[in-house]
């Protein structure tokens, strides 16, 4: 039979020897232990972003879509204004991978008529002509990013037409046109966003900072903005631009239009993180040292905000992207020769010509498709900074 | 809670004050004023004006005045429900926007209805089925309405109605009902002309409440007080139901009454793509012929439309979370 | 163990997994505890040892879709006397469950701020938890909430009554918890770290509270908590819990006076006593509690053991329960290697 009382004695003797040693080795493990943890948020915030394969997708999308407008011209066959009015309305070709068991693809040629009952123009495939598409041909020139003058294309035909998604009344490729237009409407959203972060930014963290009146003020002014339906608003702002106003100067008063009101939820969101943040202890160390309200803010709030910043960014995008579409297509945005989705669409509006050949509705798929990219993008990377949803 | 009410809307007067001012200011941005547009339009048929009738026309439309003068002539009519008088139109604004206002706030307030009775039971029933079949087809759909623009599913719904289905999509009735008299027949032409503008506005909105459902939902079936319910004894459905719904619904008045403006916005869009006659089109030239009364007037209904909705969400927040009530 | 005695509960060797995405956490790895009628037993232990999960075990309060009873028996004695269930195998949303449920097992929480919802009042969710068990007219049930509010010393019952719980404070909510829980006069209930989120006045309030009602109801009382304090107040019987298993069980007295697990040793040791001198400093365990999906295999405890670590202990494998004087059982190798008396627990 054990002593049992006397071996708990021990134990507690073990106890405060174990301390005793253990003292020494706790400053090594301590620090070693919180260096581990700094280096490894960003790193985790990726490894959590990975794991959600929407959001790659996302993220994958968007990063096409803006290298295929940085590379458009070169990517399109055809130029913005390029007329082949010989093939106006014609809907989207197909195209032929296989020519006799070879790799080489290629479209029909095509014999115009009229429809004698709809006076619809119809193209007749002709089984007989197959026209090869060639690879880095030459084409229209063009600008490569409005610097580098070029004229070779991606893909395109010596004769005949490769239209990927039918043309329009005046024979311009909507393939083009659309991946074209891409550049203006996704700068747009760029630029607008970035504007918008700037006030909201100010603003918003401002308003959570310091609190009292100004916080008063500033959600005042918001409440007020807020309180406007903003299609009707931006209408009313855009049809106040004169128009004699040369395309490039629209351009970038709608911007700043569109971000007049978008700034509003940038600087919400802020001022919420902000206010949160405000009564965390590094805050009220910093203080306690002696830092400015201008340090505090910039050393401290904002890269404390900065994954917040991104999330809420790229979250903006989509509504950005929607209404500068949705006022272009109204004809109240973008004018020609600037062409963005929206402007793109206005073709729409007309609807027996919309009936006759719905294929002008596809730049609104384009728009569909960005929204929904930058959608899963900004959820996956909301859920990737978050630490505490599993 | 009468209390509560009062003093919201006490609140909201400054609030109109102001909101009338910018608007007033809004729609006198574009260059020039009416008689200006009506000059253009004259010039560009083939007329002219001389400066002295110019003159003359200005001073009957009162346009000679100052800016804070004419804003007060404008302004100082509300009480009386007079909104102005629409140059172009030869009539008092009320009698043109009443008409459609009503058409703007009959499509708004359905859609908002098809909204809650949707979303409410898909996110339910996606929270409880987390990460089942349901649950990602939901989520995925709910995606694609957040994605694709109201104004690109009107155009789609035409042309699928009207090449693949046949049916009139546009305008309010079939043509062969238009002038047809009340009857039972009229009024369901009627609903079917209505419910694909409504679907389409509500489509967005769904998604988002969806999703918003679906996480309360998931956090508040996390929440002890659900699991107090459940350690009681109740059956599982009026757990949920009573508890964890319950809840839930709290933050989803909120976000009902954000989609306020957004479902105003999208009637404008959808009306003037369907040809539902709300305000949309008549705003859309108002705001280009500078019929500047007739423009502000729209706008600021719009946004009072919006302010009454709002005021109408805190109450109904307020009467469902007594937590609110007491502040 | 006294086979004769009577128990209320009795769980043998009840093993609790969960399925995470991330691997299999074994919150309850081997549990046995009895409960015997009107006594109050203590289940101590760090956060994370897996006391909450067993108490929700019991009740099957887990969430279905992750987690598992995947072994063990939870014996429960129904209130007719003669019958005796197994609460782990029935259907954990069926009816048997549900009208033990709040009837003859109540359950109180940690977190009296947000275990009432607060959209109903505090009185229609007490009568709610009384029609649901008691074929009795409503206005009944509320005079019968108004006596409970009442004798769990809530003051001005009839206006409270009809409160929102966020007027209440953290104490009075906590009170209205025990009214709740107590209002069908259940046998046994089991109180998950009741006080640990109140004010300590207020937490010797409810202590005295629970004391006195045990004593009113007759009630068994399974007290989850990892204050020693509040166990010195008010348990019988104590069971130290380490890693989804006891590691020592025995009488409040035995435990306190002759503790035998160095888990246990260092537990006491670490609370510091008011009165004392402070020329010993406060030597807390070292190290904290392993990530739960880690497996050890054998002896849990032994990072963290002073034994095992100045190379006291004779193994590395885990030990057997092992009966060191009469219902005083500890599992240490430290006390197994030798002649003791083995119990019939594993």
């Amino acid at each position: 039979m054990i002593d049992y009382k006397e071996r708990s004695e021990h134990i507690k003797k073990l106890y405060e020897r174990q301390n005793a040693l253990d003292e020494t080795i706790a400053h090594q493990m301590m620090s070693s232990e919180k260096l581990a943890f700094a280096t490894s948020q960003w790193r985790m915030m990726w490894r959590k972003f990975i794991r959600n394969r929407i959001a790659v997708v996302g993220g994958i999308v968007v990063l096409l879509f803006y290298l295929t407008a940085l590379f458009a011209n070169f990517i399109v066959p055809y130029t913005l204004q390029q007329r082949m009015t010989a093939y106006s309305f014609l809907s989207p070709q197909r195209v032929h991978f296989f020519n006799e068991g070879r790799f080489q693809p290629f479209v029909y040629g095509l014999k115009g008529s009229r429809d004698p009952k709809t006076l619809m123009r119809l193209y007749v495939p002709d089984p007989e002509k197959r026209i090869p598409i060639r690879f880095f041909i030459q084409g229209e020139p063009y600008k490569l990013m409005g610097l580098f003058p070029a004229s070779t294309h991606l893909f395109g035909v010596e004769e005949g037409i490769v239209s990927l998604l039918g043309t329009d009344g005046q024979g311009r490729d909507m393939f083009s046109r659309v991946i074209i237009g891409s550049q203006i409407s996704l700068t747009i959203g760029l630029l607008g966003v970035a504007l918008s972060l700037i006030i909201g930014a100010f603003l918003g963290v401002s308003s959570g900072y310091f609190g009292g009146w100004v916080d008063n003020l500033i959600q005042r002014i918001i409440e007020i903005i807020r309180s406007f339906p903003p299609i009707p608003l931006w209408m009313a702002l855009t049809a106040a631009l004169p128009s004699h106003w040369p395309p490039l100067r629209v351009y970038f008063a709608i911007t700043v239009i569109l971000s007049l009101i978008g700034w509003t939820w940038l600087a919400r969101q802020l001022r919420g993180k902000v206010l949160a943040l405000r009564e965390e202890d590094f805050i009220m160390a910093a203080r306690l040292a002696g830092a400015s309200d201008g340090w505090i803010i910039f050393r401290h709030l904002i890269p404390a905000t900065f994954s917040h910043i991104i999330v809420i960014s790229t979250l903006a995008m989509p509504a950005m992207i929607l209404a500068e579409s949705a006022l272009s297509f109204l004809g109240l945005g973008l004018r020609p020769p600037l062409t963005s989705w929206g402007v793109l669409l206005q073709q729409a509006q007309n609807i027996q010509v919309l009936l006759l050949y719905p294929w002008l509705m596809m730049p609104g798929f384009f728009v569909a498709i960005s929204i929904l990219a930058f959608n899963f993008l900004g959820d996956g990377l909301r859920d990737a900074a978050d630490p505490y949803t599993v | 809670m009468i209390a509560y009410i009062m003093k919201r809307l006490v609140g909201m007067i400054p609030t109109f004050i102001i909101i009338s001012m910018i608007t007033f200011v809004i729609v006198q941005l574009p260059p020039g004023d009416f008689v200006t547009s009506a000059q253009a339009e004259i010039a560009s048929s083939g007329g002219g004006m001389d400066a002295s009738a110019v003159e003359a026309m200005r001073i009957r439309y009162g346009l000679d005045q100052s800016i804070p003068v004419q804003y007060w002539r404008w302004v100082s009519g509300f009480p009386r429900g007079d909104f102005g008088y629409s140059l172009e139109w030869n009539a008092p604004v009320w009698d043109i926007i009443a008409g459609r206002l009503g058409w703007t706030l009959l499509l708004s307030g359905l859609a908002l209805v098809f909204m809650w009775v949707v979303s409410i039971p898909i996110g339910i029933y996606s929270a409880r089925n987390k990460y089942s079949l349901g649950d990602n087809v939901f989520s995925f759909l709910g995606f694609l309405g957040l994605s694709i623009p109201d104004f690109m599913l009107s155009l789609m719904w035409l042309v699928f109605a009207t090449m693949m289905l046949g049916i009139s999509a546009s305008g309010l009735y079939s043509s062969q009902m238009v002038d047809a008299p009340w009857s039972l027949a009229k009024f369901l032409d009627l609903l079917n002309h209505l419910w694909p503008p409504v679907v389409i506005m509500g489509v967005v909105g769904t998604a988002e409440l969806i999703r918003i459902m679906r996480g309360n939902l998931l956090d508040i079936l996390n929440q002890q007080y659900v699991t107090t319910a459940r350690s009681k004894g109740l059956e599982e459905k009026v757990v949920v139901r009573k508890y964890a719904v319950r809840m839930a619904i709290n933050p989803l008045i909120s976000v009902l009454g954000m989609q306020i403006p957004k479902m105003i916005s999208s009637s404008i869009i959808v009306g003037l793509v369907l040809s539902v006659p709300t305000v949309g089109p008549i705003f859309l030239r108002a705001l280009i012929t500078q019929d500047m009364y007739l423009a502000g007037a729209i706008l600021l209904l719009m946004t009072v439309m919006l302010l009454i909705g709002n005021l109408l969400a805190d109450i109904a927040l307020a009467w469902v979370d007594p937590r609110i009530r007491y502040e | 163990m006294n086979k004769n005695g009577k128990y209320l509960l009795k769980i043998n060797n009840l093993k609790t997994y969960f399925y995470t995405l991330d691997g299999i956490v074994r919150a309850v790895d081997g549990v046995s505890l009895t409960l015997k009628p009107g006594k109050t037993m203590g289940l101590v232990g760090e956060s994370g040892c897996g006391k909450s999960v067993t108490a929700y075990s019991i009740l099957r309060l887990l969430p279905l879709k992750t987690s598992q009873i995947k072994e063990g028996e939870i014996l429960f004695r129904r209130r007719n006397g003669k019958e005796v269930i197994d609460l782990a195998k029935i259907n954990p949303q069926g009816k048997l469950i549900r009208s033990i449920r709040g009837k003859e097992i109540a359950m109180i929480f940690q977190e009296p701020m947000t275990s009432l919802s607060p959209v109903y009042t505090v009185g229609n969710q007490i009568i709610e938890a009384i029609l649901l068990h008691r074929q009795i007219e409503p206005q009944e049930a509320r005079e019968h909430a108004i006596q409970m509010l009442k004798s769990v010393g809530l003051g001005m019952e009839e206006s409270m009554i009809d409160e929102y719980p966020h007027r209440l404070s953290g104490g009075q909510r906590q009170r209205v918890m025990i009214a709740m829980a107590l209002s069908c006069n259940p046998s046994l209930l089991i109180a998950d770290e009741p006080t640990t989120a109140l004010d300590v006045t207020i937490q010797a309030q409810i202590i005295e509270l629970l004391k006195s009602l045990q004593k009113q109801f007759h009630m068994t009382v399974l007290m989850i908590t990892h204050n020693l304090g509040v166990i010195a107040e008010i348990a019988d019987e104590i069971a130290v819990m380490y890693l989804g298993r006891i590691v020592e069980s025995g009488s409040s007295k035995q435990v306190f006076e002759n503790p035998l697990h160095p888990y246990t040793i260092g537990l006491l040791k670490s609370v510091p006593i008011i009165g004392n001198q402070t020329k010993k400093r406060l030597a807390p365990i070292p190290g904290s509690v392993p990530d739960p999906l880690s497996v050890i295999e054998g002896c849990s405890f032994r990072l963290r053991c002073p034994a095992y670590k100045q190379k006291e202990c004779p193994g590395q494998e885990g030990a057997a329960m092992v009966e060191v004087e009469p219902e005083h059982y500890v599992r240490c190798l430290l006390y197994d290697r030798d002649e003791g008396v083995r119990g019939n627990e594993n």
